[in-house]
């Protein structure tokens, strides 16, 4: 059931955007925080955003093929100061950005 | 660049078909004595735990290569490969040694010797080469120069035809060793352990009852002794001198089959030496690969193979 935007004594029926939403792309790009990101050609490079904060999250999803690459951006990824290759098909992965030791965890 | 996959085992969890390493507990087990069992069934990915097949020398085949050596010896007797050269004797009175590159090119190098007319048999063990003397029975070292070590001599044990080193025994084929006469049961191997100045003797061994009579030429490959016959019939024996039933013809020339001198081996072949056509013939080994030895027991209903 979609939630609808309540104003004092009155339900409309607009949905209102619950959770985030999602781009396409069979090209690379920089994603925006709290988005989720369709990846559907292989070889493509997603990078995360710059200079997030704590709780910023981005997701990505995968097609068949295993070479998508997250680009870090200046930020860690699993503490680790490299870009992620997403090396399993059909892969769906949330980053969640904690601090600037750990950087994007995924989840 | 990490992969996303390089986190999945992170929280110490596996995949079902994971390889367990060979050296668990129940893959391998080393018993207090070092004896190994393996498990029966079980993938090792350490080669090295297992036990190596065998190889053993089996024959020679002729590879219908020979060069003459007739411009520089009159009759060739003893021949060596010291890793890159051929160095041949001449059993002529008073011959010498001379050097020959692996296709059989004369090199213009040559080393007289001294102590012993007959130049029969030569071994090179990489420092220098020990000269068996037919005539006077001894047995000099010359450094890779041809030199001769002069504080260093075996001397006066009969004729001998034939000399091989391994590690620090120089095993020396001696006609009518402690008397007797030349062809007889008397005609022996004797290890001679190295000293400074020469070699103390130790046990010898007879050849005789395999070989028929005298051998022409001793030689090693490392790890056995080779005799070889006039004929060209090679014998192969361990160091202890148990024949190990091996043996082979390097005799290609047949119309001077009586005469063959000396054995050398170079990588996967064997050359020969006949002292009436005065050349050297090239053989390759032939080798017969054997499993190896393994022992099997049973441990909890679990098959199990000791490494030997």
């Amino acid at each position: 059931m979609a939630l609808t935007k309540v104003k004092a004594g009155v339900i409309s029926s607009d949905p209102i955007a619950v959770g985030i939403t999602t781009v396409a792309t069979a090209s690379s790009l920089t994603a925006t925080v709290n988005t989720h990101v369709y990846v559907s050609a292989a070889g493509q490079t997603i990078t995360l955003p710059s200079s997030p904060t704590a709780g910023q999250r981005v997701l990505i999803t995968v097609g068949n093929f295993v070479n998508t690459i997250v680009g870090r951006n200046g930020s860690n990824i699993m503490s680790s100061g490299t870009d992620m290759t997403l090396d399993k098909e059909y892969l769906s992965i949330q980053f969640i950005f904690t601090d600037a030791t750990r950087g994007w965890v995924m989840a | 660049m990490s992969n996303f996959s390089d986190f999945l085992s992170s929280g110490g969890g596996s995949e079902i078909n994971d390889q367990k390493a060979v050296y668990s507990d129940v893959n391998l087990i080393t018993t207090e004595s070092g004896e190994k069992w393996l498990k029966s069934g079980v993938l090792d990915t350490n080669i090295s735990a297992y036990p190596n097949a065998t190889v053993k020398l089996t024959g020679a085949t002729y590879t219908s290569t020979n060069w003459s050596v007739a411009s520089q010896i009159t009759i060739s007797s003893g021949i060596t490969f010291d890793g890159t050269f051929f160095w041949l004797c001449d059993r002529n009175t008073n011959g010498n040694v001379y050097k020959y590159n692996a296709s059989g090119a004369y090199q213009s190098v040559n080393f007289a010797t001294s102590g012993d007319s007959e130049n029969n048999g030569i071994f090179w063990n990489g420092s220098h080469f020990y000269i068996a003397g037919s005539n006077a029975g001894t047995i000099k070292r010359y450094n890779a120069s041809g030199a001769i070590d002069s504080g260093w001599s075996i001397g006066s044990v009969g004729g001998c035809t034939g000399v091989a080193v391994i590690g620090t025994t120089v095993y020396v084929y001696v006609q009518s060793y402690n008397g007797g006469g030349s062809n007889a049961n008397s005609d022996n191997v004797v290890p001679f352990t190295l000293t400074s100045s020469g070699g103390t003797a130790g046990t010898p061994f007879s050849t005789h009852s395999n070989t028929g009579g005298q051998i022409q030429d001793l030689t090693t490959d490392g790890t056995h002794l080779y005799a070889t016959t006039r004929t060209g019939v090679v014998f192969q024996y361990t160091p202890t001198g148990t024949y190990t039933g091996t043996t082979f013809n390097v005799n290609a020339l047949s119309s001077a089959s009586i005469d063959y001198g000396g054995v050398a081996f170079k990588g996967t072949e064997i050359y020969s030496t006949n002292g009436r056509d005065n050349k050297v013939f090239e053989y390759n080994k032939v080798n017969s690969v054997g499993m190896p030895t393994i022992d099997t027991t049973l441990l909890n209903g679990t098959r199990y193979v000791r490494i030997l």
